[in-house]
């Protein structure tokens, strides 16, 4: 005998309810209860094996090696990488914003000699001394016109720079140069060249001489796409480094820039222009595709005789400074993606693994609870 | 120190540690968010789940025992006795929970 209770009522149990018997008024049994049992047990041991995934119990266990809830703090290989592509960008950036700089110790000096030869036996003209802050080089050059013909003379250029080689061409011949650096530190050096009568007996009526000279760094400062020349000139006084060399300085000599007017020039880089920071104005600046230049024209004659002068010139380099722009973006590129893959990778983990742990045990009581209240049901 | 913070590298450096540590702070607050409400659910879900077992488990025990008496249950493969409470319970329990409950589990109800 088959009997539903409150069948109008409890509908769906009367459903539940078929083949069940009664053995009471108040008692029925049903076969699909077995059923929903089963489906009920194991959707419930998967919602608990779910939470405990999720608190951090069996990922992790499984990530260390099956070693239980051991905690690691050892770096993968892919946290290294991710280390080494922050350390680069650091490196980019720092190569790229990073300014060298060698402000020059003293003036320029630049003497000829003997003093009796130079005002009756030669007679120099168009006096330039060039820049070339993108090649480390220093060009001197003048025309020379020897009066009385064979007679020996020497130049002596007290440079504040470190002098790496030194060519002195006369008439496209060679002759004799020395130069020497200081005994205090070597910023400074003495470039000498000499014309000796047995070459100045050589020499044309007028004619051209070039002094290159390379040292090893020409700019004061220093940076990508931007290089700052500063020189001054006059003579050096009780400089150190001037007295140091006072044994290879031949004297008597004359300033070089006393006897007539010296142009200054600071040739830059194509796609170069001199910035605002350029001081005093150049008297004659050339704007090219090719080679620019800024010169000045410094006289040591008149009231300002005992002064010394000055020229500060920035050359800026249009297409290296947009590569440290990009260089400078990449780096911040680098910096980022390497910390948030760092972050991702190895910190993200660590600290989740350590906040999981910490949550364990508040959701363990929780669930111990739940737990409790399906055994007081039971 | 003064100058360290006029270094443009220490600046650009401390922007970028700035950066991570606000990033590390705010997914470890999102994620511990998002963890508790996943927690939350699941013991919701667990707590509706484990009543549902222990009432059928109970069920199923009243079941056995009056089997053992009764030779017409066995023979009708019958195992669980309900009770009017247990009926009662377990209609409560697929009425408020019913979002808990999978649809297998719901169609077995609805049968």
């Amino acid at each position: 005998m088959v009997r539903l209770i409150e069948e109008d009522k409890y509908h769906k149990m009367g459903r539940i309810m078929q083949g069940a018997v009664s053995e009471g008024s108040r008692e029925l049994f049903a076969h699909n209860l077995s059923e929903m049992q089963k489906v009920a047990e194991s959707e419930f041991e998967k919602l608990k094996d779910r939470w405990e995934d999720i608190a951090g119990v069996r990922v992790f266990s499984s990530k260390l090696g099956s070693k239980g809830n051991r905690r690691s703090t050892r770096i993968s290989g892919k946290g290294l990488l991710m280390i080494g592509l922050i350390l680069i960008g650091v490196f980019v950036y720092r190569s790229t914003v990073i300014s060298a700089y060698r402000i020059p110790p003293d003036p320029v000096y630049l003497a000829v000699g003997p003093p009796e030869r130079v005002e009756t036996g030669i007679k120099l003209s168009e006096l330039r001394f060039i820049a070339y802050a993108y090649e480390n080089r220093i060009t001197i050059c003048t025309y020379v016109d020897f009066v009385n013909g064979s007679k020996p003379h020497y130049f002596d250029f007290y440079l504040p720079f470190e002098v790496v080689a030194v060519s002195v061409r006369y008439n496209w011949t060679a002759i004799t140069s020395d130069y020497h650096k200081d005994t205090v530190d070597g910023a400074c050096s003495l470039v000498r060249a000499n014309i000796s009568e047995a070459e100045s007996s050589m020499l044309s009526k007028r004619d051209y001489v070039y002094l290159d000279i390379y040292v090893q760094q020409l700019s004061a400062i220093e940076r990508i796409g931007e290089k700052t020349v500063i020189l001054s000139f006059g003579h050096p006084g009780s400089s150190d480094r001037f007295n140091s060399m006072k044994g290879y300085f031949r004297q008597p000599s004359v300033e070089l820039s006393t006897l007539i007017p010296l142009q200054v020039t600071v040739g830059a880089d194509k796609d170069s222009f001199f910035s605002s920071e350029t001081s005093p104005a150049p008297d004659v600046q050339f704007l090219r595709s090719e080679p620019c230049f800024a010169t000045w024209r410094i006289e040591f004659s008149g009231p300002l005789a005992g002064y010394y002068r000055s020229i500060y010139c920035t050359a800026k380099n249009t297409k290296l400074l947009e590569m440290r722009e990009l260089r400078v973006f990449a780096s911040g590129i680098l910096i980022s993606v390497g910390v948030s893959l760092l972050v991702e990778v190895e910190l993200r983990p660590y600290l989740a693994r350590h906040v999981r742990g910490d949550e364990q045990e508040d959701q363990t009581t929780k669930n111990r609870q739940s737990h409790g209240t399906a055994k007081t049901h039971e | 120190m003064v100058e360290l913070l006029r270094d443009p590298v220490w600046q650009f450096l401390g922007v970028i540690a700035t950066a991570a540590i606000a990033a590390i702070v705010y997914m470890l607050q999102r994620r511990r968010s998002i963890l508790s409400y996943e927690l939350r659910e699941l013991e919701k879900r667990i707590d509706a789940y484990g009543s549902l077992v222990a009432l059928l488990k109970g069920t199923k025990k009243k079941g056995e025992a009056m089997g053992e008496r009764s030779g017409a249950v066995r023979s009708g493969e019958l195992t669980h006795l309900l009770e009017a409470d247990d009926i009662k319970s377990l209609r409560m329990l697929f009425q408020r929970k019913t979002q808990f409950f999978s649809s297998k589990l719901l169609d077995l109800w609805s049968v």
